[in-house]
């Protein structure tokens, strides 16, 4: 019987291995790299928004509470926009005249809601909470970051599962006190591991595992 | 309300076993592909002046009333971002009591209802509320030399004060005009609120007072307090003479069946079955024996 691979089959093959190898390899390097890119995570991005609204001057110049504008954030599970009826509390003496405030102006005098882009956008399956988080001393910088120094707000953070749990399994990380949740300066203390811990008992955090139960946040 | 295309829970003739698998695999795999896609980005639409009994995330609770007959029943709404999603009854309302009836609870279905008008119709041609005022008014202006003898008003019947006095003022405008009252189905009822619980024998002549009844719901409380034998000393008794079978009748002690217009016969000889029973011992739960309340003959005389 003749030889039915010559010689030289094993060179082929052995490309061929590392060929599949290397392709299966750089098939998952790249969805990786576009789960993570921003493209796909909306991290760093900037969106269009109707009114070129700025954190940075309104918080981080005027040193407005949050509160004022996200008015329900303590109480209710959605944070609440502002009203244009609440922008043209300032703006109806502070730049009544301005062209980019147009269309808030218009919006109030017809009472047609304006439409802001959502920059932080969980998929509808999800279920989140801001009073709980807000009244356990979650405060909003871990999650939003410095928005007092954003002039567009943009996301901060994945919002991918992998990052909700992160904190849910080790709370003690990320908690502060109470009246620091709106403090957009706060940066965890060096004995952050200490401080958390005596934090997460003092706000009575669950830590049982419920926390991480598929049911708290698929409900 | 059909909430499916027409034809779409029929099988296609023209659609084959195989067919429909192939069709239905290509379905389940091209769903697959939506989990590549990322999100659309979403629009947060806040209000443009915020009513101040809101809160945005947090469903509102307010009471209101709907209407059996014309008679109002109290209910408690849950309400979500403007949307009502649930009708509970309300405690503190004394037709209701804390319970609905089956029309309040279908009234949210009323509400999201696809054939409700959702704005002013002229003919077919969509129109709007102003030029609906301008026509009524050129309409009753044509009337005014007249006294409005040619106006009528259909109504259901209502115990609304406020219309009440609205149409008084139209009447005073025009006195000749005539304001009709008419419901096609349900029975003219007495508004006055017999208390059950304290009855102790009750005849019901063609009158489904525990159903088809703006106090129903009431009265089935009442009722039924009046006949919990560990509360009471003497359960009360319930006789009814009907047309068709009722759910009142069929929680009566005994039902006869009797056209409406013998009525009156039925009355007047409930009297007499009135003194009969309220002679008799108390009713024991499990060893109900009642009364016989008419004769074989006077039945068949009904
Ligand atoms: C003067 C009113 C005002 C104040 C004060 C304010 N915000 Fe905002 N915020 C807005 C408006 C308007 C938007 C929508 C436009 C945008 O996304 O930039 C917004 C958007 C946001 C968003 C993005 C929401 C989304 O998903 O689209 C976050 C997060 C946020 N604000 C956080 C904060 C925090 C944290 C503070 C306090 C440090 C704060 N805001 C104070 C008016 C305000
Ligand atoms: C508490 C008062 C106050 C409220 C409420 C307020 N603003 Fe302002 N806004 C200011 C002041 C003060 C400035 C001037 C800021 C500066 O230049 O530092 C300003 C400036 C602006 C400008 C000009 C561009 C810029 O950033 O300098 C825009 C646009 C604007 N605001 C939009 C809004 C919108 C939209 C809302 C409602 C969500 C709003 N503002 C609510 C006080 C307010
Ligand atoms: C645990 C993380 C977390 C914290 C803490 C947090 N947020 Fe958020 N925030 C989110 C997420 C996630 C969303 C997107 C919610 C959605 O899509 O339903 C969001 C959305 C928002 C929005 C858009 C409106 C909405 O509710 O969907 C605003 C405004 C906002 N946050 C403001 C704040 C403010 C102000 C604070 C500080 C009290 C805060 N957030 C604290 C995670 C957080
Ligand atoms: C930085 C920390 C942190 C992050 C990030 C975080 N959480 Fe939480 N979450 C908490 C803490 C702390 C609690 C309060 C636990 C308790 O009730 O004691 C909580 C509670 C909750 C609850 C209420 C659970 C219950 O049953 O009481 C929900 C729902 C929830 N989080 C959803 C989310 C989702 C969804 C995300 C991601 C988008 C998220 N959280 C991100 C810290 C966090
Ligand atoms: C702390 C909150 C939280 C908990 C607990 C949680 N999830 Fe999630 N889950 C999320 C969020 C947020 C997302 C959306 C991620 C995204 O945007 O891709 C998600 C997405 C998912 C998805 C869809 C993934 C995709 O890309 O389509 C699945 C499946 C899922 N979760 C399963 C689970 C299971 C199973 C558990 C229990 C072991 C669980 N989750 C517990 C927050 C949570």
């Amino acid at each position: 019987m003749a030889q039915l691979f010559s010689p030289r089959a094993n060179i082929y093959s052995r490309v061929l291995i590392v060929g599949v190898l290397i392709l299966i390899g750089g098939a998952g390097w790249a969805t990786s790299a576009i789960f993570w890119s921003p493209s796909t995570t909306y991290v760093n991005v900037p969106l269009d928004q109707p009114v070129p609204f700025s954190h940075k001057h309104h918080v981080g110049d005027d040193g407005i509470d949050c509160r004022y504008c996200h008015t329900s954030v303590e109480k209710s599970r959605f944070a609440g926009m502002p009203t244009s009826e609440t922008c043209m509390s300032c703006h109806s003496q502070i730049f009544p005249d301005a062209p980019v405030l147009a269309p808030v102006r218009q919006s109030f005098a017809t009472n047609t809601p304006l439409k802001w882009n959502r920059v932080y956008d969980l998929p509808d399956y999800v279920w989140f909470d801001h009073s709980i988080h807000a009244a356990k001393g979650i405060g909003c910088s871990t999650c939003h970051g410095r928005v007092d120094q954003m002039p567009v707000t943009w996301r901060t953070t994945t919002l991918y599962m992998k990052w909700c749990l992160d904190c849910h399994r080790e709370p003690q990380k990320f908690v502060r006190p109470r009246d620091k949740v709106f403090d957009m300066a706060w940066e965890p203390p060096r004995d952050q591991h200490a401080q958390g811990a005596k934090l997460v008992a003092a706000h009575k955090i669950d830590i049982s595992g419920r926390l991480t139960n598929c049911g708290s946040c698929h409900q | 309300m059909n909430e499916f295309a027409s034809g779409a829970s029929e099988w296609p003739s023209d659609l084959s076993r195989r067919e429909f698998l192939r069709l239905s695999g290509a379905t389940v795999a091209l769903a697959g592909l939506g989990a590549c896609t990322k999100q659309p980005i979403e629009k947060i639409v806040p209000h443009a002046k915020q009513p101040p009994e809101m809160i945005p995330g947090k469903p509102l609770h307010f009471a209101s009333a709907t209407t059996f007959n014309g008679y109002a029943q109290g209910i408690l709404v849950t309400s979500r971002e403007g949307r009502p999603i649930k009708i509970e009854g309300n405690p503190d309302h004394p037709a209701s009591l804390g319970a609905t009836t089956i029309w309040a609870q279908a009234d949210l279905l009323d509400l999201y209802d696809p054939d409700r008008a959702k704005t002013v119709m002229h003919g077919d041609q969509p129109s709007t509320w102003n030029d609906f005022l301008r026509d009524v008014d050129l309409a009753l202006q044509a009337q005014q030399p007249t006294g409005g003898a040619g106006i009528r008003i259909l109504s259901e019947s209502f115990t609304s004060p406020t219309l009440q006095a609205q149409l008084q003022v139209l009447l005073q405008k025009f006195p000749r005009a005539r304001i009709d009252v008419w419901n096609p189905i349900a029975p003219d009822e007495s508004p006055l609120r017999y208390d059950l619980s304290k009855a102790r024998v009750i005849v019901a002549l063609d009158s489904d007072f525990l159903f088809m009844h703006p106090a129903a719901l009431r009265r089935a409380r009442d009722f039924a307090s009046s006949r919990r034998a560990n509360e009471n000393a003497a359960m009360s008794r319930l006789y009814v003479a009907e047309p068709t079978p009722t759910i009142t009748g069929s929680t009566s002690q005994r039902a006869i069946f009797a056209r409406s217009r013998r009525n009156s016969l039925v009355a007047s000889a409930s009297c007499r079955w009135v003194k009969e029973v309220s002679r008799l011992p108390p009713l024991t739960p499990g060893f109900a024996r009642p009364p016989r309340i008419c004769s074989r003959t006077e039945t068949r005389a009904l």
